[in-house]
């Protein structure tokens, strides 16, 4: 009943093989181009460090924001139905198809000095977003929150409610219920989640470097430094590209291995 | 040769018989698109951003005076455009905000690199001028000055100047962009409280940002040089053009975009 085909036609198979080319090409590039002998010096050059050591505590900071924002998000679009609800739904997804220079744009729009919010921010409380570290963490929470939305939702959609129920029945109230029998329930679509969150914030470009400007040791994270060092220090660039790379492969080996279960 | 038997529903008949149809309408765009039309023609011009309000003004005269002929101005750094240049890029022309690095492309030159233009920098503050900038040794107080990439012609004037005037900004306070016009949009879209640009640059941004004069003992003059490249379809009209750049017409918007003319 499940049996696979033996046989692929070659009308499918030349074209699939064409599109597994595509993509490992590109890929394989990056590690031929890769300045092995190298490779140590380039990645403790002052400008790689400040960058990765940028780029992963802004990440981290931009994950716990997503999950912190992003866990409620999910429950209310799993768990309640109310007016608007797909409305709201589709918002929360839009940075995930936005340019996101044009997400840049807008969070100076609403953050930046002359800000919607940017403005009382700066002026009574001194508090200034753009070309700061928590601008980077800010704008790469934006990029990443419907990522672990979308996560979370799916397993709360599924996961758990008999078992809520079953506790509901036993005369648990709602926030015992969610703390001991939801939040257990999702842990693993959690952490994968926060794991393609993390992964969207590590690479992002667009959002950071309008809204957060290119400041070395303060914003310029690994993508900027990649795209800027392309020209003055190839080897360091190329360096920079090869870490992220085994970050995103880790990321995704990681996923389909313990999280997503691997495919039939 | 027989019918096939009806298909079931119309919706399947509506398919079969549009394909063909929306395939034959993509094709036919898609030619249009790469093949022109016998006697007109196409020039790629590489430009430093700088360039962009004058020669928008002297390309659409030549494009008048030139039936069937359009021309493409793509701006960015004069360092990026070499390196695109270097790896290929088909540009008929380059024209950059450092005449020796366009002379540097050699092989790639057809012809020599005529200086076609001069231009000096300018700090660009916010207009009102909030913080009340009045030469660089201010920007030593301001939160964040935006430069230009010490890979391309602007950031490596500006970092010259700055050092001829005795002015160390940290460089946790400097935002970099790729090339002048993205610097300044720091200031005039973001929260950069001044940046050093090309007077030209301050001029084309409007009301919305105003310029504070260098002193000419520290400023630097950029050298514009224009040439026609290697990879010109139509070397002819690529020279017509680079003439209609350093002619009368040219000299024209050059002058009232605010860029100086060498002397002959």
């Amino acid at each position: 009943m499940n049996r696979r085909p033996r046989r692929v036609p070659v009308g499918i198979a030349v074209p699939a093989a064409l599109g597994l080319t595509f993509v490992v090409l590109p890929l394989v590039g990056l590690v031929a181009d890769a300045p092995w002998s190298t490779l140590g010096r380039s990645l403790t050059d002052p400008g790689a460090r400040d960058a990765l050591r940028l780029s992963l505590v802004c990440s981290v900071g931009a994950t716990v924001v997503a999950a912190v924002l992003g866990l409620p998000l999910a429950w209310v679009f799993a768990r309640v139905d109310f007016r608007g609800r797909s409305l709201a739904w589709a918002l929360v997804m839009v940075p995930m198809v936005l340019p996101p220079v044009v997400a840049g744009v807008g969070l100076l729009a609403a953050f930046g000095r002359r800000g919607l919010v940017g403005g009382f921010l700066a002026d009574y409380l001194g508090v200034y977003l753009t070309f700061s570290p928590a601008g980077v963490v800010l704008a790469e929470a934006f990029v990443a929150l419907p990522f672990l939305v979308v996560t979370v939702e799916a397993a709360l959609r599924t996961a758990g409610t008999e078992l809520e129920e079953a506790a509901r029945t036993l005369g648990a109230r709602p926030w015992t219920v969610l703390r001991r029998v939801t939040l257990p329930a999702v842990g693993p679509a959690l952490a994968a989640g926060a794991a393609l969150a993390w992964a969207r914030a590590l690479g992002e470009f667009g959002a950071t470097i309008t809204f957060a400007g290119n400041i070395g040791g303060r914003t310029r994270t690994v993508p900027l430094a990649v795209y800027l060092l392309l020209d003055r220090d190839p080897a360091v660039a190329t360096a920079l590209s090869l870490v992220m790379l085994a970050v995103s492969v880790t990321v995704l080996a990681a996923l389909r291995g313990r999280w997503l279960g691997r495919p039939q | 040769m027989p019918r096939r038997p009806p298909p079931s529903s119309a919706a399947v008949r509506l398919r079969s018989r549009t394909t063909p149809l929306i395939l034959a309408v993509l094709a036919a765009v898609a030619a249009g698109g790469c093949a022109r039309g016998a006697g007109s023609s196409h020039l790629t011009v590489a430009i430093a951003a700088s360039l962009e309000p004058a020669l928008t003004a002297v390309t659409r005269d030549f494009e008048r005076t030139h039936p069937g002929v359009t021309i493409t101005l793509e701006p960015g750094s004069s360092s990026a455009l070499a390196a695109r240049i270097a790896d290929g890029a088909p540009y008929a022309v380059v024209a950059g905000a450092d005449a020796a690095q366009i002379a540097d492309l050699g092989p790639d030159l057809v012809g020599p690199v005529t200086v076609f233009a001069t231009n000096r920098l300018a700090i660009a503050v916010p207009s009102g001028n909030p913080r009340r900038v009045r030469s660089l040794a201010d920007l030593t107080r301001l939160r964040v000055v935006a430069l230009c990439d010490p890979v391309a012609p602007c950031g490596r004037y500006a970092d010259d100047t700055l050092a001829r005037a005795g002015v160390t900004i940290a460089e946790s306070r400097v935002t970099r962009a790729a090339d002048a016009t993205t610097t300044l949009r720091a200031v005039t879209r973001g929260d950069a409280e001044a940046a050093v640009v090309y007077v030209t640059d301050v001029l084309s941004a409007g009301p919305a940002a105003e310029a504070i004069t260098i002193p000419p003992a520290v400023n630097r003059t950029a050298q514009y040089g224009i040439a026609v490249l290697g990879g010109a379809e139509d070397p002819a009209l690529a020279r017509e053009f680079v003439t209609a750049v350093t002619g009368p017409r040219g000299r024209v918007a050059l002058t009232a975009a605010g860029f100086g003319i060498p002397g002959p």
